[in-house]
């Protein structure tokens, strides 16, 4: 299990560094707070995703279920009940406790909190705890369906 | 008189070949319960909740008020804030460091700051208050911006004691949609791009997944040409798109209640255009794909520009304008414009052609290279 994570964690984390790099350099989107606090923060958001696309494929039959309902889970709700679009706050209050099971509303805050307001750990360690948390409780479930699925 | 019998005998075989796909996509589709709900649960559910999200409209802003002042006139100047709804105080505070550290946080999106002697400094018609929004989403900070200035204006102008005549008198009106309520406007391109997703979903392991199991080499050997292939498998999906288009389009109108002005007829034509277009883009993907992870990872990389260069999420018009050119090859730009016109202007085909013959020639350009590329790969092998 950790075996397969850990290099998709390294090719997540390498991406957000590639991406970040491109955001500041080529569009010119201020860089204030610190580069040391968005990395172990990166680290808990890829491990969470990465968690939560165990799980599905964990759950799924087949490959080709898998891949539909990771599609499914991941890629509207991630544009759509993240907070990057549309705010949190004006969605129904059923609405706004699904958005907790979408890692990149975390993340969200994470990123615009460190680029745009240069805010510190002060700030933030309420969404890394929760990033952190998600991807103990993903971690496991996965890991809870991958042994279902041996045993 | 005998070569018409054989020309309609061999359209008969053709026919024949590409039911036989159809009738065995439909079993394959049809044995999985699991696809079912997939295919068609899953896009109602969808729909369901992303029409809550989708909203832009301000309302309930968390709001930070710092007020030195403390008279009737700053109470009146937060009240006529917060009393039609668009915010909400969350906290109050006699510093302005925690306006700072309310905004920092997050815990609040507007802080309003008023200074002492705001009350005697309007009777005078010189009063100032400090409005500080936070920028970081950029949407949401320029829609509250508008508000608070409106609302403290016209406060102002009601408070003050001088009498202000002004010079043009304003009146708007938003056509369409009159209470600019921005789901009416959002759900109906949710729903485009959820039949795009089950478009993508069905096509794009279509052939690949074929290829995998070995499958597709009975189809080879088989009399089906790489055109009755494609249409074998773009037949079934596109009833099935078809029938998702039905259902998402009844939660629109019966849930969310979105107001439909224009031809049912019209719509169902742009939809069969532009599932052809999806189908299309599916079959292409998964013709060039050798492995089903291969299929996926290309929708994925397919689905992120296509939504992002639609005007589902920004507006076409606020793009550069070699992106604007780029949209023009989108489909889903297409046919959300049609959509959005069709629910909220209740325009006919007059002014819309255009986007239908740009979805038509997208949608045979998609297919057409489908084939092409089916006919490459099956001679290569």
């Amino acid at each position: 299990m950790l075996g397969k994570l850990l290099p998709y964690v390294a090719i997540g984390v390498v991406d957000i560094f590639l991406v970040s790099v491109i955001g500041v350099l080529l569009f010119g989107v201020p860089f204030r707070g610190s580069a040391a606090l968005l990395i172990p923060l990166s680290l808990a958001f890829v491990i969470g995703s990465l968690s939560l696309g165990m799980f599905v494929s964990a759950v799924a039959k087949n490959q080709l279920l898998a891949t539909q309902m990771a599609l499914l889970t991941t890629f509207l709700p991630a544009f759509l009940l993240s907070g990057f679009m549309y705010a949190i706050d004006v969605m129904p209050r059923a609405l706004q406790l699904i958005t907790y099971l979408i890692p990149a509303r975390y993340f969200l805050v994470v990123t615009r909190g460190i680029f745009l307001k240069g805010v510190g750990v002060s700030v933030l360690h309420v969404e890394g705890l929760l990033m952190i948390a998600f991807a103990v409780v993903g971690l496991s479930a996965a890991i809870g369906a991958f042994r279902k699925e041996l045993g | 008189m005998t070569t018409a019998t054989d020309a309609r005998g061999r359209l008969g075989r053709r026919v024949e070949r590409v039911w036989g796909l159809v009738a065995k996509e439909f079993r394959q589709v049809f044995r999985d319960s699991r696809m079912l709900r997939v295919i068609f649960i899953a896009p109602v559910i969808q729909l369901t909740v992303f029409g809550y999200a989708v909203q832009t409209d301000l309302w309930k802003t968390k709001t930070f008020v710092v007020d030195h002042d403390r008279t009737a006139a700053s109470r009146e100047l937060i009240e006529s804030l917060t009393a039609p709804g668009y915010f909400d105080v969350v906290g109050r505070s006699e510093r302005g460091t925690d306006l700072v550290r309310a905004l920092e946080r997050g815990d609040a999106i507007v802080g309003i700051e008023i200074p002492v002697g705001f009350a005697r400094d309007l009777r005078e018609g010189r009063a100032e208050v400090q409005v500080l929004i936070d920028g970081t989403n950029s949407n949401i900070a320029s829609v509250a911006q508008g508000y608070v200035e409106r609302i403290v204006q016209s406060y102002g102008l009601r408070a003050s004691s001088m009498q202000v005549i002004l010079p043009v008198d304003l009146r708007e009106r938003a056509w369409f949609n009159p209470d600019l309520v921005s789901q009416n406007y959002n759900v109906p391109a949710v729903a485009g791009i959820l039949i795009l997703l089950v478009c993508l979903l069905l096509t794009s392991l279509a052939v690949v997944r074929e290829r995998e199991i070995g499958t597709l080499e009975q189809l080879k050997v088989s009399p089906l040409n790489p055109f009755e292939l494609i249409m074998g498998k773009t037949i079934p999906f596109g009833i099935i798109g078809l029938i998702d288009l039905v259902l998402v389009t009844a939660v629109a109108l019966a849930w969310f209640q979105v107001p439909f002005r224009g031809s049912f007829l019209l719509l169902f034509a742009a939809s069969l255009l532009y599932i052809g277009c999806g189908l299309g883009l599916g079959l292409l993907l998964s013709t060039v794909s050798k492995t089903q992870q291969e299929a996926f990872m290309g929708s994925f990389l397919v689905l992120m520009p296509t939504m992002v260069l639609s005007g589902f999420l920004f507006p076409v018009s606020s793009m550069p304008t070699s992106f604007q050119y780029l949209t023009l090859l989108n489909p889903v730009r297409h046919y959300l414009e049609i959509v959005r016109d069709i629910f909220l202007k209740g325009v006919g085909f007059e002014p819309l052609w255009p986007k239908f013959v740009a979805l038509l020639l997208l949608g045979v350009a998609l297919l057409g290279f489908a084939t092409l590329r089916f006919r490459r790969t099956a001679v290569e092998e």
